[in-house]
């Protein structure tokens, strides 16, 4: 039964999701000025819609907030309060709270209690404002009829509400024991397993972490013998750990029982009266005794001021009643913790492992499948044919081979999503930052609907997150200077993304200062990140804010500044495939520049030989292909060589000796029948690769050799080949970068993008 | 008073020949006390503890596996004095 909770819940938060970005949008027009009806239903539906879920799963924060939430924007609704930019900031600050509280209940991080109540207050002000009404009295004509199950205890008036004691709660949690509580459903043993693997696994963990665990059995549900039936499941266990286990390394016990299983994990209050560590042999964990529960019947108790108004009078307790009966917790001890509601049942956080698809791309690709078929049953016939199917056949493979292409295609697009999910948190994080760092900036989106591989658009939220907070921080400057600098107080972001050449751009691109790159090169030379006596280009010193331990920041802020950032950033964005580069302009800006790959799983390659051996550039990086003119080859006085190609110098990189390959390379040196592919990174810079010959040009299947390997500098990845052959993908902007970085007397005109 | 020597192997599958054997015992004693031997116990599961702890049985003897699986399951309390008698 449980396992169809967790399902249903997990469409409960999908529609969470959708409903938030449809909150962010509603709210995006509103403060455009757009204040149709159309939008302000929309956005009164969408919180309502959220409320309403959340108060059919009990998540009783949760719906208290989206239901002061929605008071106020009813009045936006009926036209009591006009949406001035004051308001609609109001309620982008409460949606993102709601969110916040979204991801609370999916088992994320908890709520600051401070900035609930802020915010609260705040959309009271507005019901306040809405005046005519009273909000208590307007309470019960806004709960509609379908909204059944939920304590409707809450409290519109709570000007004395007291948060005491969650700020002692909030700063305890971080030296608590783990209290882990779970009771296996019959099918856990049905299925073989059993509680004391379990036991033993988490006492295992305790022990690697240096401690020991302290078990307490639940018998409360054992009935008697002849009343039991022994393959069901009675006992549940609550399990204390010491303070240093991580409740990842709980959670991986629980890994392949978490359908037959309940668990919560929780940090045990502070305030516990014997420090977290219930007496041993206690027959029952005595639940009253966790602080937790008393805490909640404190934040519900009715105001004084107006009991008469609840619709149930004894609410708190009807709270709990309806909590314990809500999902799976067979037992008390289950129910605590949800009941608690602050102290969090921290479920294990939900991948999101199901996508919506448009209909008619499932369409498409039930419709190439039905081809691929025909195809098949036509190869099928050749086959048996007597004679002259040769030709035929040919034919016939070509046709496949463009099927298969377009099956390929389908597919990708079944699982493209338009960055826009990405892109529009990120007005968020650029809201929040402004308002730590009292700066005015407009985040700009552009391409939103860009579609990108579904594990991209997930994995870009965080590099994202990062430049956007550094954006704000360090590169738009304060209101003051901008005025200084003849620029208007606000500042500009544009975020945009766009197709390239077969990768996805994103661009970040700031109206601010600017790279300031004598404060650069002065911080990597205090920090040692580069010697004293280094001459670097302006790009050199540009990508310098990537180094690792490299931060700007005289002081730590809370935003950025902590000498982690950038860094990370990079490694995130190579981790994809990706690229970052940064372009600067003292007094205008800087402009950074992420360049990844559309898909992980397949690219278009072409095959060339090496040293004997066969291997793939990517397409999409050879510019040209051409014989070598030896008239043209030019050799530096560091011995480096150099290829005259229309007037235009590259540097030749021998890609044998380039990848260490001996026998051929050096030793060789140019034979006639040489070809020469003249690649690009994607800034633009340009080296002319030597190979022995051109094979094939061919779709071929990534696979990753880090992970089957490891990392080896000049290749990106392997692939199989039609015979079977393991062949490596170059990774043609390392190889270009590694030459250009090795030849000093570049032209100052070349944009390097020294990505290494 | 009457003794149910328990098997070797506690496990799943033992469950319910335990709850069995051990009904069949209390049975017979008419209402004595009935003590489960564990002296030759060597694995002990979940199901199974939930027969024992429910039986409201002493155990006598308990082999080092069994007192090993009381720990380890929270319940070492109930080696010597078994659960309180159920009360409807």
């Amino acid at each position: 039964m449980s396992g169809d909770m967790d399902d249903i819940l997990l469409v409960f938060f999908q529609e969470c999701e959708e409903q938030l970005q449809e909150l962010e949008r509603g709210l995006s027009a509103l403060s455009d000025g757009e204040s149709g009806k159309e939008t302000i239903n929309a956005v009164f539906r969408a919180v309502h819609s959220i409320k309403g879920g959340a108060a059919s799963f009990g998540l009783e924060n949760l719906v208290r907030f989206a239901h002061v939430f929605e008071s106020s924007l009813d009045g936006l609704r009926s036209g009591r309060v006009a949406p001035t930019p004051e308001i609609v900031k109001t309620f982008l600050k409460a949606m993102d709270v709601l969110s916040d509280l979204v991801a609370e209940a999916q088992g994320g991080a908890a709520v600051d209690q401070g900035r609930i109540a802020e915010s609260q207050t705040e959309l009271e002000a507005i019901i306040g404002e809405g005046g005519g009404s009273a909000p208590a009295a307007k309470q019960e004509d806004v709960i509609p009829a379908d909204f059944v199950p939920v304590p409707m205890d809450f409290e519109p008036v709570m000007a004395d509400f007291d948060f005491g004691d969650f700020g002692l709660e909030e700063d305890a949690p971080a030296a608590a024991a783990l209290v882990v509580t779970f009771s296996p459903h019959t099918a856990m043993y049905d299925r073989g397993d059993d509680a004391r693997n379990l036991l033993i696994g988490l006492a295992d963990v305790a022990v690697a972490h240096g401690g020991t665990s302290t078990v307490t059995c639940e018998t409360a549900a054992l009935p008697a013998l002849a009343d039991m039936k022994t393959e069901q499941s009675y006992l549940s266990w609550r399990v204390v750990l010491p303070a240093s286990v991580p409740e990842e390394s709980v959670h991986a016990v629980f890994d392949w029982v978490s359908d037959v299983c309940d668990v919560t994990i929780s940090r045990e209050g502070g305030s516990d009266p014997d420090g977290g560590e219930p007496a041993p042999e206690e027959p029952t964990p005595a639940l009253v005794e966790d602080p937790a529960p008393a805490t909640f019947k404190a934040e519900t108790e009715p105001a004084a001021a107006t009991p008469d108004l609840q619709p149930h009078p004894a609410s708190a307790s009807v709270v709990e009643k309806i909590m314990a009966e809500l999902p799976p917790p067979p037992t008390a001890a289950a129910s605590a913790p949800i009941a608690a509601g602050n102290t969090a049942a921290v479920r294990r956080p939900v991948e999101q492992a199901t996508i919506r698809v448009d209909l008619h791309r499932v369409d498409d690709l039930m419709d190439l499948v039905g081809e691929l078929v025909i195809a098949q049953a036509a190869l099928e016939s050749i086959g048996q044919r007597e004679e002259g199917g040769q030709q035929e056949m040919i034919k016939r493979i070509a046709s496949m081979k463009t099927l298969t292409r377009d099956i390929q295609d389908a597919v990708m697009a079944v699982r493209a999503q338009p960055v826009r999910s990405v892109f529009q948190r990120m007005q968020r994080v650029v809201r929040e930052a402004c308002s730590m760092t009292h700066k005015d900036v407009v985040l700009t989106l552009e391409g939103e609907d860009t579609e990108v591989d579904r594990t991209l658009v997930e994995k870009l939220s965080d590099p994202l997150t990062h430049m956007l907070r550094n954006a704000v921080d360090h590169g738009i400057e304060s209101a003051e200077d901008r005025i200084a600098a003849g620029k208007s107080p606000t500042g500009q972001i544009l975020l945009s993304a766009g197709h390239r050449s077969g990768r996805i751009l994103i661009t970040i691109k700031d109206d601010g200062g600017g790279i300031n790159h004598e404060r650069v090169l002065a911080i990597a030379i205090k920090r040692g990140i580069v010697a004293p006596d280094a001459v670097l280009t302006d790009d050199e010193i540009n990508n310098l804010i990537f180094a690792p331990g490299f931060s700007t920041a005289t002081t730590v802020s809370d935003l950025s500044g902590r000498g982690v950032g950038m860094d990370v950033v990079k490694q995130a964005i190579l981790g994809l495939g990706g690229r970052v580069t940064i372009s600067s302009v003292q007094g205008e800006g800087t402009t950074f520049c992420l360049s990844l790959p559309l898909t992980l799983a397949v690219l278009d390659g072409m095959l060339i030989v090496a040293a004997g051996s066969t291997m793939v550039v990517p397409v999409s990086s050879v510019v040209e292909t051409m014989m070598v003119n030896h008239k043209d080859i030019y050799m530096l006085p560091d011995g480096a060589n150099v290829v005259s190609i229309r007037g235009v110098c590259m540097p030749l990189i021998p890609l044998a000796s380039e990848l260490g390959l001996g026998g051929y390379g050096t030793s060789r040196g140019l034979s006639e029948d040489d070809v020469i592919l003249v690649v690009e990174n994607e800034s633009g810079a340009r080296a002319a690769l030597i190979v022995e010959d051109i094979r094939d040009q061919a779709q071929v299947v990534i696979k990753s050799i880090e992970k089957n390997y490891r990392q080896m500098p000049g290749v990106s990845a392997a692939t199989i080949l039609g015979d079977g052959s393991v062949s490596l993908i170059l990774d043609v902007p390392a190889l270009v970068a590694n030459a250009l970085g090795r030849i000093d007397t570049r032209p100052s005109d070349v944009r390097t993008g020294i990505a290494a | 008073m009457a003794n149910v020597t328990l098997p070797e192997r506690l496990d799943t599958s033992a469950a319910f020949a335990l709850k069995s054997e051990i009904e069949q015992a209390i049975q017979n004693a008419g209402g004595g006390q009935v003590a489960l031997d564990a002296s030759g116990v060597t694995y002990l599961g979940g199901l199974c503890l939930q027969v024992l702890l429910a039986s409201r049985c002493p155990l006598v003897t308990p082999s080092e596996p069994v007192v090993e699986a009381y720990a380890l399951f929270g319940v070492s309390t109930y080696l010597t004095e078994p659960l309180a008698p159920f009360k409807e």
